[in-house]
């Protein structure tokens, strides 16, 4: 199945690739606008990080490169566990973004780059060259 | 459809009491800054206060929305960046857009209206869903502007009678025609959790901070009406806790009705 991103015109939002956070966290934003993951979704105009075009994710790219692509269902499974059987924080926001990724038919990108010899401060411009690869214009 | 960065926009904001993101269409208002929103899914401010979470969850996307939007004392163009001028609202400004709404009508009175704890109260009552999501975005922002749990037991102890009323909703009342009245019904679902989420955060009270897991199956399944019975029930523990909270803290009613100050 195909995934889209929707997202400016100059090229993909780059991911925050030392904001580790969970899923559920990062569908309802809860820790901020990028985090290590990067949305995708089942529906064309689903997501849309400014909007301005469309993206095709290239899978066979995140393969080559071990690169985790989340499926929506996959997603969505692992949310509704995290609704049952966690509590507080965990539990509130695994039903929020729930609600969220179904609306959204949202899958994600679990990026696993190796960071080595990147400066913390220059990471989220490294990654902004590094992601563009995985998407294409359509 | 939902659009991820809509969450930080106006359009989920409790200064723009009668919109979410599935309920409300046109302008907005925005009680923060006293000014029509013309286009509430395009815009922001620093001042963000997300309707759909409690803010405890939340802050740390907050601050960070926040700092990204620190150099704007208004209202802001999401994406553009760009300050937005404020838009005083008058009924003659209204019709004469042709954007009379009736519950921003009566909203954009709020400054001008006496204590505003009465004004909160006023939307209580009903099975409205668009006064529903005013009532809990109003109580949530009184409650975060007087930043106790005191002046607010009486509003949430009200609050919480109807926390299992039915929403309803006429077709002019979602954000488009083509929105389905279940996500505006969920919507009007987690700000009222949200409201008695934060009031339990400022109260210290773990019961209500997290009422979610008071509930079970009907929460992540989305099923209303097994909800609805389950909250019916809950609703009377969770009343009796507030009192006892209340009363073991000495304030409640022990003095005159809460603040008469304008927030």
């Amino acid at each position: 199945m195909d995934y889209y991103r929707g997202d400016q015109r100059a090229g993909i939002t780059a991911p925050d690739l030392m904001q580790r956070c969970s899923f559920s966290e990062h569908i309802v934003r809860a820790r901020g606008k990028r985090t290590c993951y990067s949305s995708v979704s089942l529906d064309r105009h689903a997501i849309e990080r400014f909007g301005e075009c469309d993206y095709l994710v290239l899978q066979d790219g995140l393969h080559r490169d071990n690169h985790d692509l989340v499926q929506h269902a996959a997603l969505v499974g692992h949310l509704e566990q995290a609704a049952r059987e966690r509590d507080k924080a965990e539990r509130r926001l695994s039903i929020q973004a729930l609600r969220y990724a179904r609306l959204r038919r949202e899958g994600l990108i679990a990026w696993n780059f190796k960071l080595d010899g990147v400066e913390r401060k220059n990471v989220i411009s490294w990654a902004y060259d590094k992601v563009q690869e995985y998407f294409q214009r359509c | 459809m939902l659009n991820a960065d809509e969450l930080f926009s106006c359009r989920n904001c409790i200064q723009n009491c009668a919109q979410s993101l599935n309920i409300g269409r046109g302008a907005g208002f925005c009680l923060r800054h006293n000014s029509v929103l013309w286009a509430p899914e395009e815009t922001t401010c620093k001042y963000l206060h997300r309707k759909d979470l409690p803010k405890f969850l939340v802050d740390e996307g907050l601050r960070e929305h926040a700092a990204e939007f620190a150099e704007f004392s208004g209202i802001v163009s999401f994406h553009l960046h760009k300050p937005i001028s404020l838009i005083y609202y008058s009924q003659k400004f209204a019709w004469e857009k042709r954007i009379f709404d009736p519950l921003t009508n009566v909203l954009a009175q709020y400054h001008k209206s006496g204590p505003a704890w009465i004004f909160v109260e006023s939307f209580s009552g009903g099975v409205d869903g668009r006064r529903s999501i005013v009532h809990s975005c109003l109580v949530r922002r009184y409650m975060d502007n007087c930043d106790t749990w005191k002046s607010s037991y009486g509003l949430v102890l009200a609050f919480l009678q109807e926390i299992d009323a039915d929403p309803h909703f006429g077709s002019t009342d979602l954000r488009s025609e083509s929105d389905s009245a279940d996500e505006a019904l969920w919507d009007v679902i987690f700000a009222r959790f949200s409201l008695l989420q934060e009031y339990g955060w400022h109260a210290g009270l773990e019961e209500l901070r997290w009422v979610t897991d008071h509930i079970n199956g009907p929460l992540e399944s989305f099923d209303w009406p097994a909800l609805r019975r389950e909250l019916g029930q809950l609703k009377v523990q969770l009343t009796d806790h507030v009192i006892h909270h209340a009363e073991s803290e000495g304030v409640f009613f022990d003095h005159q009705e809460p603040d008469t100050g304008r927030h």
